[in-house]
């Protein structure tokens, strides 16, 4: 069954020239208990992408358009701000990257746990407070009943990223949860915790996780399936072992041969680590052409002219590109 | 790595300590936050020491130590002159061999200053060269790192993220050192443009005879470029060896969680469980008289929470401090 179904959307924004699209005809979904990663780096629109799911990005200033962000029976497209609101926390909660920003400081943990239960779940104040040591118990916070009269900042980082866990597992009815880089402003030791505890939550309650990543590693420990992410655009979707044993588009090639843990063999033979020529180009600057045109080393003419179109692999891997490993696909 | 064999030590550092005043909480007298204890180290000419551990560990005061730029205690020498008997001038016509690469390019380039004039500061600084002389490095320098002159009249802002941390390389050797720190030199660039610039690094190390000391939190990237490896935890040194020898063997087991804990992009990974690590990173000045890591230590004896391990050493020169090997 799938919770989420978006179709065909570009998410863009708005200034006084016009609209400058961002993300570019992106499609996927979700199925129940699934973990989907995003993976790619700065500036592919991977975090417009999960704001966008949730209407987060001020609408003064962006737009999304497209076919449909169905969840469930729902359009969110067509959602208002007040549906929004009782969707939001409650059937889809998100966690981000920098939980000290995330939580507010002037509000002890309790104070922001309970808040959150009584709109949620309509307990009692007193009901709440239990609820909530039940949650950070939930999330192993060692001395829960403790850490609810706590501050943020007298929290580490990881027992904050906890707290926002907590946080977001509050709704009985929760059907998504969303995590922007949860990790990425943690030590590796904490990150293991951290990872450990969502893989955990996923088995247990068999959590639905859309996660948005730039780190392979971590989409290694937790990820069903993987859709990357480049300029904007959608350059490959698999299962986890199709992208990493078997990566068809050049960029996720490109990709996985240039981290550190793959080039050993290359240092040790005195030869410089494989990079991908070039930057990422800007998302501004962005034609209907493949995004990795310029930096791709299999590049022929077509690929200047419009976006790929969709390449099956396999019935579970699919890539965006004309000239995929086995030889220039037809057309 | 190969051709190493030079034996003659370019940096030495001994019983390194470095303290920050903390303002006064309650009652009581002002504790100093101690963020290095007793360090020591060296780094061999030309090659390159990786410092690796977790976020207030000390390893960026070590470096900024090193360099001068803060208080510290301790011997610490940099091509063969003690630092820590130096006047502030001497200090600085002694920079002329040490230089720094910082993590965030955009905070570390004053954005309304021309990359031009940029790189021309330190020159100016130290009176190197005519103007003509300056301009020649300057061209010279801007090209080996993969840029033609036409750059020169912009500013930080236009550059991307890579790009940037290029420019700043490039500067670090405008007045030609021989040691270079780079502070999470990489740690803040995408994978892709990551690679590249620590081939630039390497490509640079072999052109102009450099010796670096490669700080970073990031385990992946230390054991790729280190040719030895120094672990940092809690402002001590838990573990120090070559790459060969800690690559092999991890002796402390904090060292060992470490390892461990870096998540591996491979599919064996999804089934993988991480070794469970009991608790959070303790404050520094909540640690008894014990081993600072008992708290988290798998293999946690009496001994640990009473007094802090000497340092054992094995045969190829491993050091580590931990009871485990007495």
């Amino acid at each position: 069954m799938k919770v989420l179904d978006v179709k065909n959307i570009t998410i863009g924004f708005k200034d006084r020239f016009g609209f400058t699209p961002m993300v570019r005809d992106l499609s996927f979904s979700i199925d129940k208990g699934e973990v989907l990663s995003i993976v790619g780096e700065s500036g592919c629109g991977k975090s417009i992408t999960a704001y966008s799911i949730l209407k987060l990005m001020d609408p003064h200033i962006s737009e999304i358009r497209g076919d449909g962000l169905m969840f469930g029976e729902r359009n969110l497209l067509s959602a208002t701000e007040s549906e929004m609101q009782q969707i939001r926390g409650k059937n889809i909660s998100m966690i981000f990257q920098e939980p000290m920003s995330s939580l507010n400081p002037v509000f002890s943990i309790g104070a922001q746990l309970t808040d959150i239960c009584t709109l949620h779940t309509g307990d009692s104040k007193k009901q709440a407070w239990q609820y909530g040591i039940e949650l950070l118990k939930r999330v192993h916070i060692p001395s829960a009943g403790e850490c609810m009269h706590k501050y943020p900042h007298e929290l580490s980082g990881g027992m904050r990223q906890r707290v926002l866990i907590a946080l977001a597992l509050v709704s009985p009815s929760l059907e998504m949860l969303i995590a922007d880089e949860p990790t990425t402003a943690l030590d590796v030791t904490i990150q293991a915790q951290i990872l450990n505890l969502l893989d955990e939550l996923r088995k247990e309650t068999g959590l639905t996780l859309l996660m948005i990543t730039h780190d392979l590693g971590v989409v290694a420990t937790l990820s069903d399936r993987v859709m990357v992410m480049y300029a904007g655009r959608k350059v490959e979707e698999g299962s986890l072992a199709d992208i990493l044993n078997n990566p068809s588009h050049p960029y996720t090639q490109g990709l996985l041969s240039s981290l550190p843990i793959k080039q050993h063999e290359r240092l040790a033979e005195n030869r410089p680590m494989f990079a991908i020529p070039g930057n990422v180009p800007s998302l501004k600057a962005i034609s209907e052409a493949c995004p990795f045109s310029d930096r791709c080393d299999r590049v022929i003419s077509e690929c200047k002219q419009a976006f790929p179109s969709e390449a099956a692999i396999s019935d579970t891997h699919r890539a965006w590109c004309n000239v995929l490993d086995e030889g220039i696909k037809d057309a | 790595m190969p051709d190493q064999p030079v034996e003659e030590n370019l940096v030495s550092v001994g019983n390194l300590s470095v303290s920050y005043g903390q303002a006064r909480m309650s009652l009581g007298a002002r504790q100093r936050f101690v963020a290095v204890d007793n360090v020591n180290f060296s780094v061999k000419k030309g090659s390159i020491v990786g410092l690796v551990g977790e976020t207030g560990c000390g390893k960026s005061s070590i470096g900024r130590a090193i360099l001068g730029l803060i208080p510290f205690s301790g011997k610490v020498s940099v091509a063969g002159k003690r630092i820590d008997a130096m006047s502030s001038e001497e200090l600085k016509r002694h920079r002329l061999h040490m230089q720094m690469i910082f993590q965030d390019p955009l905070s570390s380039l004053n954005r309304r200053k021309s990359i031009k004039s940029l790189m021309r500061q330190s020159l100016q600084l130290q009176r190197i060269g005519s103007r003509k002389e300056q301009n020649d490095r300057i061209s010279a320098l801007i090209k080996e790192v993969g840029f033609d002159d036409s750059i020169l009249t912009r500013y930080p802002h236009q550059f991307s993220g890579g790009q940037r941390q290029r420019i700043s390389i490039a500067r670090a050797l405008t007045l030609h050192p021989s040691f270079i720190v780079c502070d999470e030199a990489v740690s803040a660039l995408d994978v892709s443009v990551q690679a590249a610039i620590i081939n630039l690094l390497l490509d640079l190390r072999k052109k102009h005879d450099l010796t670096y000391l490669f700080i970073s939190h990031d385990l992946s990237v230390i054991e790729l470029i280190s040719d030895y490896i120094v672990v940092l935890y809690l402002g001590r040194i838990v573990e120090q060896g070559s790459k060969k020898a800690i690559m092999a063997r991890q002796m402390h087991p904090y060292t060992q969680i470490l390892f461990s804990t870096s998540p591996e992009p491979t599919t064996a990974q999804r089934t993988k469980k991480f070794q469970k690590i009991v608790s959070d990173i303790p404050q520094r000045n909540t640690v008894g008289e014990g081993c600072f890591f008992a708290s988290r230590c798998p293999f946690v004896m009496d001994k640990c929470r009473k007094t802090y391990p000497k340092t054992f050493e094995t045969a190829d020169n491993q050091k580590v401090a931990c009871w485990l090997y007495e």
